[in-house]
């Protein structure tokens, strides 16, 4: 302990100016954040230059701090002096520890506790998005900035490893949609997102643990690599099925999802359509009616996967990539899919079976806050904080995408109702991976209104129902072909 | 007597290009051992194992009798390492690098540490990075002086600096590193051989030998015979001892290599019945390396 903190004071002196350099930027980011504070009762969208630049320079800071003050006994190195002095390695990862922790997590942890509470939060109350915030950053930032300095031969071979970093995630980016792999699963991401933690986390901890205990640096970049590889296959190719079974062990309730049916919305069958994109596929969009949902809940629909079986017992390719499988715009479920030219052709009229599965979330437990309009903020349960005047309203939560569906009510000379547009994640754990720690969102302009009332559903299910629906002509939705070649 | 380094046919290949092969070496206790060979035939690998910086691909390496791949923080605090190639941290002051070292090291000295510098001429304020070469060698030698370790491990200490500063160190490092046992590893051999007990010759990899300076000098003669009769002719039956041979005349020069008075006589007497004269010349030290390269050369 004595000769880490010999060595941290060490690297402090050599630091001092990088470190300052760091604590700066932590404060012009709780500067800013204490700024969006005061304006955001003015309604001001949390936006700006100088806000969006600090959010990408402060990751910047900080990794280069990490690197400097690892690079400082770089295990990569043959010549640095400290190679033949006795150094306990567990002395020294320990002054490299103290040191990340007292100007890279501390600065941060301040900086959210600061900010939350000039959004009127309790940092007592937010404990566990705090702590959470630090388990993420640790994960996503601390460590792999670490473990890639001790395996780097010095600044400029860790600049060029992360540049190629870079250039692979951005060529996978371009060619995901021909792989038909890391298209968005929305509020099943965080599944993806923690697979990748873990898989950082682990991969990066034992390279330091190799790397300071005996300078294991061939067998560290080779752990580096597999990790890398790891984390593609497994953002590529985990299956969503496979998280949203996941997801299911998560419900709070139980529910039987056989009281759910599912057929087609013949009401609104105007909506179905069926015709040839320019890729010469069949665009297949049928409404969907969804009954039986129990008394005091919400569906939310999820994902769908469909197959069409001719009658001759022919299987058509239809959708198996659930979260693009379903659409609901406007409360309407649709039914989103493909199938090739040629099965479209031979089963167009004939009744043909629909077999699938919906998977959907139950949201029940409704809760309704009135909203003062007098530009305060109040707590709104399972939301936030949230603030109304004649003409805005707007809301804060902390360190994480809502799980709930916030709906705002609002009264006029008659009352009207709009559901929040904005991101929502079944993640449950208390903390996004993000450093601006306030989600803040606004419900849409209106007119002067006398009343506002934020009403809230929590998930409480997440399911998935195999149907079949009979007798369904495609024929009968055909619209008529799209040229291919754009009107003049 | 005991040993401080031992290495057992080790072996260094760095991406299946030999280093070195099968290196048997010892450095008794107490001994100044000046491992000699030229630029490329291992001796900074050798020293790089011995002091875990490289991993051996075969063999085994032993420092105070620990396999040197486990030389644990207590076993450096007992160990001075010096390199020509090693950075030290060129943002401290010299005092404040050796103030930093201070606290590892239970048996440092700080008024020996003091006076080392005052000794080196060393200036306390100034940056380890705005030391000139010699500077640098002398200040990383007075922060491994400091502690009096055991053992001094030294790798080219010598290169690039001149005749002065060399002389200097070494007088220092003669008197302050007294009852320590030392390994050099140089390619000059006049860098080494007025304080050197035991010397090492590594070439390609393969120690050639290694013993006493002393027995060295005992061994080897240049010999030179003078015959009665003109004309001689090299025979395949002469000793493999004998290196070098050059026939010119009535004259037959070679070295011996394992020279024993009565028995290289003898052996004289025997390929060369008519005798008019027989020079026995010691032998300088460089000459003697020389030999060994240009025979070690050859035999490759």
């Amino acid at each position: 302990m004595k000769q880490a903190f010999h060595i941290f004071k060490k690297d402090v002196r050599y630091l001092r100016y990088e470190i300052a350099m760091t604590l700066l930027a932590a404060t012009a980011f709780i500067f800013t954040g204490l700024r969006h504070a005061i304006m955001a009762s003015n309604a001001i969208p949390n936006q700006g230059i100088a806000w969006s630049a600090l959010l990408i320079f402060l990751p910047i800071t900080w990794w280069f701090l990490i690197s400097r003050v690892v690079q400082a006994e770089s295990p990569t190195s043959r010549k640095q002096f400290w190679l033949t002095r006795p150094y306990e390695w567990k002395s020294l990862l320990g002054a490299k520890v103290l040191f990340i922790a007292l100007f890279v997590n501390i600065p941060l942890l301040v900086a959210d506790v600061v900010i939350i509470q000039a959004f009127g939060f309790s940092p007592v109350r937010e404990i566990a998005g705090l702590v959470w915030t630090q388990v993420l950053f640790t994960l996503a930032c601390v460590l792999p900035a670490a473990a890639l300095s001790s395996i780097a031969r010095g600044i400029g071979s860790l600049i060029t490893a992360i540049l190629l970093g870079a250039l692979g995630l951005l060529a996978y980016l371009i060619f995901a949609p021909w792989l038909h792999t890391g298209s968005s699963w929305f509020e099943l991401e965080w599944v993806r997102e923690y697979y990748v933690l873990l898989v950082v986390g682990a991969a990066a901890l034992t390279i330091i643990l190799w790397q300071y205990s005996g300078r294991k640096t061939a067998a560290s970049r080779a752990l580096a690599v597999i990790a890398a590889l790891a984390i593609w296959t497994g953002f590529s190719f985990l299956p969503w099925t496979t998280a949203f079974a996941l997801q299911t062990q998560l419900s709070e309730r139980r529910i039987d999802p056989s009281v759910i049916h599912i057929g087609l919305d013949l009401d609104r069958k105007w909506l179905g359509r069926v015709y040839s994109n320019v890729e010469n596929q069949m665009v297949i969009d049928l409404p969907l009616q969804i009954t039986g949902v129990p008394a005091g809940t919400e569906l939310k629909a999820n994902g769908l996967t469909a197959v069409l079986l001719a009658p001759d017992g022919q299987v058509g390719h239809c959708q198996d990539s659930p979260p693009a499988g379903i659409d609901s715009e406007a409360g309407v479920i649709s039914l989103q899919a493909t199938a090739s030219n040629e099965f479209y052709a031979k089963v167009k009229d004939l009744p043909i079976r629909l077999r699938g599965t919906l998977f959907f979330t139950l949201f029940g437990n409704k809760q309704a806050t009135d909203i003062p309009l007098e530009k305060r903020t109040v707590p709104v349960p399972g939301v936030g904080e949230c603030a109304a005047g004649a003409h805005f309203f707007l809301c804060n939560s902390a360190f994480r995408d809502l799980s709930n569906l916030v709906s705002v009510r609002t009264f006029q000379i008659s009352a009207t109702r709009s559901r929040l547009p904005r991101r929502a994640s079944y993640s449950p754990f208390p903390a996004d991976l993000r450093i601006d720690p306030i989600d803040q969102f606004f419900a849409p302009q209106f007119g002067s209104v006398s009343a506002i009332v934020v009403e809230t559903v929590r998930p409480l299910a997440y399911l998935r129902r195999d149907f079949e629906i009979d007798n369904v002509r495609l024929g009968d939705f055909e619209m008529q072909r799209l040229s291919k070649t754009s009107p003049k | 007597m005991n040993n401080v380094i031992q290495t057992i046919q080790l072996s260094k290949k760095f991406r299946n290009i030999s280093v070195l092969d099968k290196v048997d070496l010892c450095v008794p206790e107490g001994a100044i051992y000046g491992l000699l060979g030229p630029n490329g035939a291992g001796k900074s690998t050798t020293l790089q194992i011995l002091m875990n910086i490289h991993q051996a691909s075969g063999g085994r390496a032993e420092i105070f009798g620990h396999d040197s791949q486990k030389i644990s923080p207590r076993d450096f605090t007992q160990i001075g390492y010096i390199a020509e190639s090693q950075e030290l941290p060129g943002w401290m002051t010299v005092e404040g690098y050796m103030a930093y070292l201070e606290p590892f090291y239970p048996n440092w000295d700080r008024a020996r540490a003091t006076e080392l510098l005052r000794e080196f001429d060393l200036p306390p304020k100034r940056k380890l990075r705005h030391l000139s070469r010699g500077m640098h060698m002398k200040a990383t030698l007075a922060s491994s002086l400091a502690y009096r370790p055991r053992l001094i491990v030294m790798d080219e200490p010598f290169s690039g600096l001149d005749s002065l500063v060399r002389d200097e160190v070494v007088e220092s490092l003669l008197v302050n590193a007294e009852g320590a046992s030392i390994l050099i590893c140089s390619h000059d051999l006049a860098e080494i051989e007025s304080f050197a007990s035991h010397i090492g010759y590594l070439d390609r990899g393969r120690l050639q030998f290694s013993e006493e300076t002393a027995s060295l000098g005992e061994r080897f003669r240049e010999i030179e015979i003078t015959l009665d009769s003109p004309d001689p002719v090299v025979s395949p039956a002469w000793p493999a001892s004998w290196l070098n041979t050059k026939l010119s005349g009535r004259c037959v020069r070679f070295v011996e290599t394992q020279f024993e008075r009565e028995k290289t006589m003898a052996e004289i007497g025997r390929f060369f019945p008519k005798i008019e004269q027989v020079a026995l010349n010691v032998m300088p030290l460089r000459s003697i390396f020389v030999t060994l390269a240009k025979a070690s050369r050859k035999a490759a």
